[in-house]
């Protein structure tokens, strides 16, 4: 199955909070360098962490994730 | 943070990549000492212990874990028994002039061993279907 191209807003929507990356990292119970690779587009975390970032950063998984139209 | 699903994730991902050089490099050596060196299973069990060991774990592990064992395809049941029968036919023949009941019986026996087990497998995906998707 052909990876789907995912994008996410979750620096705009940190930033817009105030947040590091350090601090949301330790919210959701990951690493900096994690949270750095799902905003590089570069990690898909798994739909647990999808919630949990949502909860944190208080929006919904539609406006967090997304699929790029190709 | 030693919880981290992607750490987790990466860790699993070169295991898994270690685990198959390892499992490949016991299994060419194992066709180098049947097929080159014809040694006998007495000169290699230690290394077929372990070869097996590991296959079956990974057969067993995987299987249970919701994966049709190759593919579920149902000629499968057919082709992979005879490959290994066939392996097995050529080794007999590699280490001398076997008659041909020999032959006969190694293909025999092999073939219905692979299929034994192969059927085996296709049982505990069964029995994992009923408990997990009913």
């Amino acid at each position: 199955m052909k990876e789907l191209p995912v994008r996410n807003a979750v620096r705009t929507l940190r930033e817009k909070r105030g947040l590091t990356q350090k601090e949301l990292a330790a919210e959701v119970e990951v690493t900096r360098q994690t949270i750095g690779l799902i905003e590089a587009n570069r990690y898909n975390p798994t739909i647990a962490l999808c919630l949990g970032l949502a909860e944190i950063l208080d929006t919904d998984l539609d406006t967090l994730f997304w699929v790029e139209e190709e | 943070m030693y919880n981290d699903e992607r750490i987790r994730r990466t860790n699993e991902a070169i295991t898994s990549r270690a685990f198959a050089i390892l499992s490949w490099g016991l299994t060419a050596l194992l066709i180098y000492r049947i097929f080159f060196l014809e040694q006998v299973l007495s000169d290699y069990v230690d290394i077929f212990a372990l070869w097996l060991l590991a296959n079956a774990y990974v057969a067993v592990g995987t299987t249970w874990g919701g994966v049709q064992p190759f593919g579920g395809r149902p000629w499968n049941l057919l082709l992979v028994p005879s490959i290994i029968a066939i392996v097995n036919v050529i080794a007999v023949i590699n280490r001398g002039t076997p008659t041909v009941a020999e032959v006969l019986f190694t293909f025999v026996v092999a073939f219905g061993t692979a299929a034994l087990v192969l059927a085996g497998f296709r049982a505990l995906y069964r029995l994992w279907e009923k408990r997990n998707l009913s």
